[in-house]
């Protein structure tokens, strides 16, 4: 594979085969983790690091793996993956693996970890295996993030925890302003997902079904 | 990525042998031997990391039984959090100790150690009543005097936990620290804010120890007892009013028994005072 192949497989998650909005993989995570930026971001990067570390070790497996338990083989590798990590922050970073808490085991299932071991590792070499992790974990974080951009604005007038709606327009300051209770609750972020889906198709021509 | 290596190996040796890679007795064999590699290297995983993730709790419950009795400063704990926090505890938690549910001090008969730091309140409050043993941690900086309650409950995906520290006079809260395992952010686990926790300093519980701490609605008039919920994470709020009402009614047998020490000790005072 050469160097322009791979930056199509890196670049490709990012536009026309987004896990989201394209490919429509990871939804329930992208709406679960999304009230704020912050475990969104940590979200984004744990399932970056995982999905490409999962990609590499079943690419490495993928001539010895029975093809009838190869569903089974991936979730194991991806537990096993994400039970190491979560020990790990336990011992070393224990703020950190605090954040995480729930989030790391909604890592494994995500159905982008298994749709691109499925898709991709499975007949790729590692080193190629390896970049489609990380892009496939990033173009999915983007989405994630733009998305608890605007419920975190919107729904509790901070971005990363700081205030930037100022107090004083609030109702309970005497102001007009009231947070949108609504955004915070999942259907809201589902709406902005389809808005972002939305746009990227109006821009990206070539996605429009006939 | 240790293990990589190994599986490359395994993944040449295979090609060379040129088995039936679908075959029934490699499935099988294959399948035993990986779930063997995985047992092995989350057992030694675990095993291994074992003890920082027990020192890091335990530094975190210090740090929580510190905060609630106000003797912790942020900004110091930033670096070297560890040694800073292990002072403070020994230097203002002057004491600890187990009581019973009628407040008498729990000694230790059993093989079990009872000690309040390590006691798990969560076995503790399935027990039957005459059996529960609770935690009482003892804050002194000088004159000021804190005792310090633990607290378990439930939130709404989960429990929910913390810490209440009262004023001497075992009525007025002078702060609490809750936490919790899987509470919505942004909503229910508003409860660990600090501007949702500070409402709490300066309440008080009943005269007749009926606990009436009430979280309530957000927006309505507050008074010694009430104390604003969080919008939204209306199951959770409930959890800490019931988390609060709960565990202290198991309290009331010390907070009782020390209300009437501190009156005995204080006319015993006033009688010396007034002997001088």
């Amino acid at each position: 594979m050469n160097s322009n192949s791979r930056l199509k497989v890196f670049t490709t998650p990012f536009n026309s085969g987004n896990p989201v909005t394209v490919l429509v993989l990871g939804i329930c995570s992208a709406l679960a983790v999304t009230v704020k930026l912050q475990p969104a971001f940590v979200m984004a990067i744990s399932v970056t690091v995982v999905t490409a570390f999962s990609n590499v070790i079943i690419s490495f497996l993928r001539n010895t793996i029975p093809n009838s338990i190869r569903i089974i083989v991936q979730l194991l590798v991806i537990a096993t993956l994400v039970i190491l990590v979560n020990e790990i922050l336990k011992a070393y970073v224990y703020d950190v693996s605090k954040q995480l808490s729930v989030y790391v085991g909604l890592i494994i299932t995500n159905c982008i970890l298994m749709g691109r071991l499925e898709a991709f590792a499975l007949g790729n070499k590692p080193i190629p295996a390896f970049i489609d992790g990380i892009a496939n974990g990033m173009g999915y974080g983007i989405i994630l993030i733009i998305v608890a951009f605007f419920r975190e604005l919107f729904g509790s007038g901070t971005v990363f925890g700081i205030q930037v709606i100022p107090e004083s327009w609030y109702v309970t300051q005497g102001g007009f302003y009231l947070n949108n209770g609504l955004i915070i609750l999942p259907p809201m972020a589902l709406i902005i997902l389809g808005c972002i889906i939305w746009i990227h198709r109006s821009i990206n021509k070539d996605l429009q079904e006939k | 990525m240790e293990n990589n290596s190994d599986i490359k190996n395994k993944t040449n040796n295979t090609k060379r042998k040129k088995i039936n890679v679908n075959g029934s007795a490699y499935t099988v064999i294959y399948s035993v031997i990986i779930v063997v590699i995985v047992a092995v290297l989350l057992t030694i995983a675990s095993t291994a990391l074992k003890p920082a993730q027990k020192l890091n709790q335990e530094i975190e419950k210090k740090e929580n039984i510190l905060k609630t009795a106000g003797k912790t400063d942020k900004e110091k704990a930033k670096t070297d959090k560890e040694k800073y926090i292990s002072e403070e505890y020994a230097k203002y938690i002057s004491e600890s100790f187990v009581v019973d549910i009628n407040g008498n001090k729990v000694v230790d008969t059993n093989v079990n150690k009872k000690d309040a730091f390590s006691l798990e309140i969560k076995r503790e409050l399935i027990k039957p009543e005459a059996e529960i043993c609770l935690p009482v941690f003892i804050c002194k900086d000088g004159e000021q005097v804190r005792y310090i309650f633990q607290l378990h409950g439930k939130g709404l995906w989960g429990p929910i936990w913390g810490y209440v520290a009262f004023e001497k006079d075992l009525n007025t809260i002078a702060g609490v620290v809750f936490d919790h395992e899987s509470e919505t952010p942004g909503l229910g686990a508003e409860i660990t804010t600090e501007i949702f926790q500070k409402q709490f300093e300066g309440k008080k519980i009943d005269e007749e120890n009926s606990f009436p701490i009430i979280v309530q609605k957000p927006g309505g008039k507050l008074n010694s007892h009430t104390v604003d919920g969080i919008s939204g994470g209306t199951i959770t709020s409930r959890g800490v009013q019931q988390m609060l009402a709960d565990n202290l009614k198991l309290y009331k047998g010390f907070i009782n028994k020390m209300k009437s020490e501190n009156n005995d000790n204080s006319i015993e005072t006033n009688d010396k005072n007034q002997e001088q």
